[in-house]
């Protein structure tokens, strides 16, 4: 078998295509793995195509994370930045005005300690680094006895430059100094002014921006000890940062001054993951951090990250389960192909299916062997008559085109569509062949293709041949002891013989006619049986009714003037076209109808007739035969045209009648694709009425079995 | 007086038929196998010949075949006495030339006699 073989559908989209690059072949089929293979790679394709789509978003969201937390440490950079600029520049210009009139000094503290609360102390120290002047918050203060000009910052800042000094604590309170040379005029260094500053402001700056973003915002030193919290708590444990990356990158040793911020992911103190970006306050090398508890933050994040992981999860089922679906479906549906083709294959009959342009679609094992072809030399190929050329193809093409076959004649069948041929094949063997022709209606009712069901009926022939050969010679060698007896007995009652008495003469004449009811007898059996094996071979011929009937009526003369029966024709007044009807056989229906007519006459009337009488009317030729005679019992009539069926009546009026003779009239008269009725009464009369059509295409295509 | 050679191989048909030749004054020769059948014509080149169909040996169709090949024998008057009365078979003998056909069954030796006389008249 061909096209159905393992694991292949057919998908009508695709062989269309196909079909375009492969003219000929009219069925292409994909392989149902390779479906399954494909759905399968098209599924990771849409997964990929998925991340595609997600580490941009992905990106992007990190990217404004980061944008937002770099805004506020921006913001949180910018306000320390204020404090110390501010706070820088009043004291310079205090110390410069400490340096253009340094008596004034102790005023310019006052005023100073007054003016800006953010100063804690103030201190003048000369140019020996000796505290000359001392104010804090609640009034001048003792100084201090010795020299601070080895302090560090007292050397920075009797260099020229400001400087400002750590963070630190004094009864909880953070602090942090800034000094700045005071100078003359002249640019002379004549000292140094110290201030402490609350830094408190600095913190409460973080809190609220802290506050604000919904962020932690603190403050590193160029050590990386927190120095500005939220939390004042946090602070107070002087806590050292420098482990976190992060802290490390900004404010480190090592750091990267290029840098403009830095950003990762880890434990604060509490053990809380969060998401920290920090900047480098890079005048005092210290470091603005923004942390986010990472759960929060990323929240968002994660929530399309969760997504993306359901949805490519989601889809994948989707294929996976469409996928098992569809191929579950094309094994289901192979499956039912395999078991189609087990059918067809095994069929005994052959089976081919062709489409309108007569390309053969499928063909079975059985088709192959009858036409000696195999599949795949005819499949999808477009046949013709002239392919009938080639001997290989020659039995197929004749199945095809049944009308160029050898011995080719359709049989008649009940159903218009279905057609039924028989027809002979030389190759591969020489074989007799019924073909059944089936068109095949698709679901708008429109034909697509047809079947062609091939039956090897040789040896249906053989015996059909054996039938006739053995009922010819049946008929023949019972016909011949037969024809013996009746020229035998023709002779005795001859006038060659010698002279008989009354009584020999009685039995002979007994004897011979009996011998005549046996020959007659075996005539209408071998026609009867004709009839029934549709061998009965009709011959149409256009012919004039009228003179055949009267043809019959002068044979039948003498019967019926032994008999006593007047017998009549009336002929029709106008002539009557050829009819087409077999000679024969109608001669022996209307010569059989006055036959039984002249038979069945009363016999004790002396005014029996029969009259036979041809009509013509518009479509039909009425052949009418009636006599006065005995007539047909009612409960006859129903049985009239039985094989072998005999009223009462007509069995008293004579033993001669086989029952056979209107069985083979109506088989005549049928085949004509006319009918014939009787209207009767007993003791009066019958007629028999025959109706042939003019139209000879009413006469049926082939010989079908009788039906009675 | 004419010869009549008669090809029949049932015995009492074949006597009936040759006493009712012979009352007509005619000289009957009677043939029953049909290998016989030509030898006997070539040999006492008859008038008119009865030629019956089924006969053991070679049949009736073969023996009218070979006679109306043969040259000297084809001008014979032949008339076929069968029992089967085929369409087909009757088209054959027609075909191959028999002047008459009839089925054995059907007809009464008389009946032939009629056929045989109007035969021989025309032949002459």
């Amino acid at each position: 078998m061909s096209i159905f073989t393992k694991k292949k559908i057919n998908l009508p989209l695709v062989s269309a295509l196909f079909a375009r690059f492969l003219p000929g072949k009219r069925d292409v089929v994909i392989s149902s793995s390779f479906f399954t293979v494909f759905l399968f790679f098209l599924g990771i394709i849409l997964v990929l195509a998925n991340i595609l789509w997600l580490l941009p978003a992905l990106e992007a969201i990190q990217g404004t994370i980061t944008q937002n937390h770099f805004t506020v440490a921006s913001r949180a950079r910018e306000s320390v930045d204020q404090f110390f600029n501010f706070n820088v520049v009043y004291l310079r210009t205090l110390a410069s005005d400490i340096g253009s009139n340094p008596l004034t000094v102790r005023q310019e503290l006052e005023i100073s300690m007054r003016d800006n609360v953010a100063f804690q102390r103030l201190t003048f120290l000369n140019q020996e680094g000796f505290e000359v002047s001392r104010i804090d918050r609640f009034g001048f203060e003792a100084l201090e006895s010795a020299s601070r000009k080895a302090e560090e910052a007292v050397i920075v800042a009797f260099s020229g430059e400001s400087f400002i000094g750590p963070v630190f604590f004094e009864k909880g309170e953070p602090l942090t100094t800034i000094y700045v040379p005071i100078m003359t005029e002249r640019r002379e260094v004549i000292g140094v002014l110290e201030s402490q500053l609350r830094f408190r402001t600095v913190w409460n700056a973080m809190e609220t921006i802290s506050r604000e973003s919904g962020s932690r915002v603190f403050l590193v030193d160029n050590e990386g000890t927190r120095v500005a919290d939220p939390d004042p708590s946090v602070v107070l444990q002087r806590e050292n940062l420098m482990v976190r990356d992060v802290v490390r990158t900004i404010v480190g040793p090592g750091k990267d001054v290029a840098l403009s911020l830095a950003q990762g992911v880890y434990e604060d103190e509490n053990g809380t993951s969060v998401f920290g970006v920090g900047v480098p306050y890079k005048k005092l090398g210290w470091g603005v951090f923004v942390e986010t508890p990472a759960d929060a933050l990323f929240s968002a994040r994660n929530k399309i990250i969760f997504l993306f992981i359901l949805g490519t999860f989601i889809l994948l089922v989707i294929v996976l389960w469409s996928s098992s679906r569809v191929t579950n479906l094309v094994n289901s549906l192979d499956e039912k192909r395999r078991q189609t083709n087990a059918i067809i294959s095994h069929l005994t009959d052959g089976l081919i299916q062709y489409d309108k342009d007569f390309a053969v679609i499928l063909i079975n094992d059985t088709a192959e062997r009858l036409l000696g072809v195999r599949s795949d030399d005819i499949l999808g190929r477009i046949f013709s008559p002239k392919d009938s050329k080639k001997k290989e193809w020659s039995s197929l093409v004749g199945v095809l085109f049944p009308v160029i076959a050898e011995d080719a004649h359709i049989v008649s069948s009940g159903d218009k569509e279905t057609k039924i041929t028989e027809l002979k094949i030389e190759y591969p063997v020489a074989r007799d062949l019924q073909v059944v022709t089936v068109p095949v209606t698709d679901e708008e009712g429109g034909t697509g293709s047809y079947l062609k069901v091939i039956r090897d009926i040789s040896y249906e022939k053989v015996i059909a041949r054996a039938k006739t050969e053995f009922l010819s010679l049946a008929a023949h060698q019972l016909r011949t002891p037969l024809s013996a007896i009746k020229w035998t007995l023709d002779f005795l009652l001859g006038k060659d013989a010698e002279p008989l008495t009354e009584e020999q003469r009685k039995f002979l004449e007994g004897a011979f006619a009996s011998n005549d009811r046996m020959i007659k007898l075996i005539d209408a059996l071998l026609n009867v049986s004709r009839i029934e094996e549709g061998r009965f071979g009709y011959e149409f011929e256009p012919g004039d009714i009228v003179s055949l009937v009267e043809n019959i009526i002068s044979g039948l003369m003498p019967i019926s003037n032994k008999a006593g029966v007047a017998l009549k024709f009336t002929k029709p007044e106008l002539v009557i076209p050829p009819l087409m009807f077999d000679k024969e056989r109608m001669r022996f229906a209307i010569g059989n109808l006055i036959d039984n007519a002249v038979r069945y006459s009363r016999k004790d009337a002396s005014d029996s007739f029969v009259t036979v009488a041809v009509r013509d009317t518009e479509d039909f030729v009425e052949v009418e035969v009636s006599d006065n005679g005995i007539g047909i019992p009612q409960e006859h009539v129903p049985h009239l045209f039985e094989k072998f069926s005999r009223a009462v009546n007509a069995q008293k009026a004579t033993s001669e009648g086989s029952g056979l003779g209107l069985f083979i009239v109506k088989n005549i008269i049928v085949r004509h694709g006319g009918d014939i009725r009787v209207e009767s009464q007993e003791n009066r009369g019958t007629h028999f009425i025959v109706t042939i059509p003019k139209d000879p295409t009413k006469i049926p295509p082939a010989e079908k079995t009788f039906e009675e | 007086m004419k010869t009549i050679v008669v090809v029949e191989d049932d015995e009492v048909l074949a006597e009936v038929l040759q006493k009712k030749l012979e009352l007509q004054g005619h000289k009957v020769f009677w043939v029953a196998h049909g290998d016989l059948g030509v030898a006997e014509i070539r040999d006492k080149n008859p008038d008119l010949v009865l030629l019956d169909i089924h006969l053991p040996g070679k049949n009736g169709l073969e023996i009218l075949s070979e006679l109306k090949q043969d040259e000297q024998l084809k001008k014979i008057p032949i008339i076929v006495i069968s029992n089967s009365g085929e369409k087909v078979e009757v088209e054959k003998i027609k075909e191959l030339g028999a002047v008459d056909h009839l089925v054995k069954a059907n007809f009464v030796p008389e009946e032939l006699l009629e056929k045989v006389n109007k035969f021989l008249q025309n032949h002459e």
